[in-house]
């Protein structure tokens, strides 16, 4: 399926999500301030490839605004910083090319999920969405790496407490890459 | 009004992220009652939600919060509730009894007066001779023990702990880190642990927290399903490593009794990737635990590691000539004992690490052999 180029802005929580705005502020955040280690600050926006399951890649712009200081301090540790960073452009990324609504974080004993609900559909038709981000790479070695982690996160879904389908997202910040699975029931 | 879009809603998880922020910065009391918060109110949604598959998740998750503020009597009573209610769906019933077993554990470790910063750990057992419920005593006898052993160890490492040779760890002794049992989950053949430090000591920022010890076992567990090189190269000092790379080695399936183990921690406290071996990484693992010890060098000595391109003896002198790359010509190094001499011949165009003194001008300018090892 074709598609024209994706927007994915970083600057403001989609009125699609019920997100608690804290839970929405700090993902963005968290994606803004690794995005700042590898790219210019927009303007233009970063450019960026989006792909879902086995449709042709499209081309996608990523909206941001630069990080301040403090919050470049409260996102100092990267590996968290990219977890939650990848989150924010997952969510941005699945309404912005297939509709999905993110209904909010859904707590089990090793940890929460966020769930999600198709465009138009009921919220008890509810999926997972499972998120892997990463921060550094952008060769050809860094794109398989991404491809092993979506394949990875597929997996997990697999194994999730929540026995319900969901979609998995690979997100590359150096790469500006996004990967998104079809849905895996 | 959906569920989800209940203001109610959004509060928890605001609260809940509060929570975890305040969880990750150590700051647990609070952490624990933000949780608190967060639960109350995802119950009450919980409670009023209608349709099944949203009233179970919510169920879950009111439950899961209550669990996560350390709340266990709380947490059961709101999961039995849910148990007690025929809209509760299948998957959703499972979830909560899982739910009851993991508060029942924890709480019995808090009643024993450990810290709810306790860290399950999971060895799942699958395939083979393994069924449900269910696994052969021979299978399970020493991998138990060699979980417990690494997991002790990876503690010691996380404090910086020089490697302990043999008898109990210090660790455990002075009951700054424990290692408990707990019994499998039905329909699956795990062993199950929880790592756990006492209640009085969980609030100092050097104490030895579970979820580091876990964390690191884990990353050790993530190396060595790559290989042993890989666990030296993560874990530094050789004697540790070498006793993750045989531990390992022995936690691996045979492809016989076992297919396949799987190491993790079913938690939200750790960060960690779950790493599942396979029969194919049980070989190099055994081989390399197997294999001569690797000498570290002693303090003073330096390693020079190079190709022996010839060995000179004289009746004042004897060396030996050392390619090494990145350098021009071979580094000369002096040999004052001749029991070394003798095995070195034997060795010409090998490659060698070699254990040196260095030069030590105006008496010494040439690096002296002290031992060496042939790679």
């Amino acid at each position: 399926m074709r598609r024209n180029t994706i927007i994915l802005d970083l600057r403001e929580k989609s009125p699609a999500h019920q997100l608690s705005d804290g839970t929405w502020l700090n993902c963005a955040e968290a994606a803004r301030v690794t995005l700042h280690r590898f790219h210019a600050v927009p303007p233009p926006p970063t450019p960026t490839l989006l792909k879902v399951a086995q449709d042709e890649p499209c081309g996608g712009e990523i909206h941001w605004l630069p990080p301040t200081t403090a919050e470049r301090a409260s996102h100092a540790n990267e590996k968290d910083a990219t977890e939650q960073g990848a989150y924010a452009i997952a969510i941005a990324a699945v309404q912005a090319l297939e509709g999905w609504r993110i209904l909010g974080r859904a707590h089990q004993g090793s940890g929460a999920d966020y769930i999600m609900a198709p465009a138009g559909g009921s919220d008890e038709d509810f999926v997972r969405l499972e998120v892997t981000g990463m921060a550094k790479g952008a060769d050809e070695a860094a794109q398989s790496e991404l491809r092993r982690r979506l394949i990875i996160k597929i997996e997990q879904l697999g194994r999730g407490d929540l026995d319900r389908p969901g979609v998995a997202v690979a997100v590359g910040f150096e790469l500006a890459w996004v990967l998104v699975s079809g849905v895996q029931t | 009004m959906s569920a989800f879009a209940d203001p109610r809603r959004l509060e928890s998880d605001e609260l809940a992220a509060r929570a975890e922020t305040a969880w990750r910065t150590g700051d647990l009391r609070v952490s624990r009652e933000l949780f608190a918060q967060a639960a109350e109110l995802e119950e009450a949604v919980a409670t009023e939600a209608s349709t099944p598959r949203v009233r179970s998740l919510l169920a879950v998750s009111a439950t899961a919060l209550w669990y996560k503020a350390a709340d266990y009597s709380r947490a059961k009573r709101c999961a039995y509730s849910f148990l007690a209610d025929d809209r509760t769906t299948d998957q959703g019933r499972v979830e909560l009894e899982r739910l009851v077993d993991r508060c029942s554990r924890e709480a019995e470790l808090a009643r024993l007066d450990f810290d709810s910063s306790m860290v399950p750990i999971e060895i799942k057992l699958e395939g083979g001779r393994v069924g449900t419920g269910l696994a052969p005593a021979s299978v399970t006898r020493g991998r138990r023990e060699r979980v417990v052993a690494m997991l002790m160890r990876s503690a010691e490492l996380e404090a910086g702990q020089e490697y302990r040779e043999r008898g109990e760890s210090d660790l455990s002794a002075s009951n700054e880190v424990q290692v408990f049992e707990v019994p499998a989950v039905a329909a699956s053949y795990g062993l199950r642990f929880y790592v756990a430090s006492p209640a009085q000591q969980s609030l100092g920022a050097d104490q030895l927290k579970p979820a580091k010890v876990v964390q690191r076992f884990l990353a050790i567990a993530d190396a060595a399903q790559r290989g042993p090189d890989e666990v030296r190269r993560l874990v530094g000092d050789e004697l540790y490593a070498r006793a993750f790379i045989s531990g390992f080695g022995e936690l691996a399936p045979d492809g016989k009794d076992v297919a396949a183990v799987a190491c993790s921690a079913p938690t939200w406290k750790v960060s960690a990737p779950r790493t599942v071996f396979e029969p194919k990484h049980r070989g190099p693992l055994r081989t390399a635990a197997e294999a001569k010890p690797v000498r570290s060098p002693a303090p003073g000595e330096e390693v020079l590691v190079g190709t022996l391109e010839a060995v000179h003896a004289s009746s004042s002198e004897k060396w030996i000539e050392l390619k090494m790359e990145r350098r021009a010509e071979p580094v000369i190094v002096m040999i004052d004992k001749p029991l070394l001499l003798r095995t070195l011949f034997a060795e010409i165009e090998s490659t060698l690490r070699a254990f040196t003194l260095p030069p030590k001008p105006p008496k010494h300018r040439r690096h002296r052999l002290v031992d060496f090892e042939v790679l």
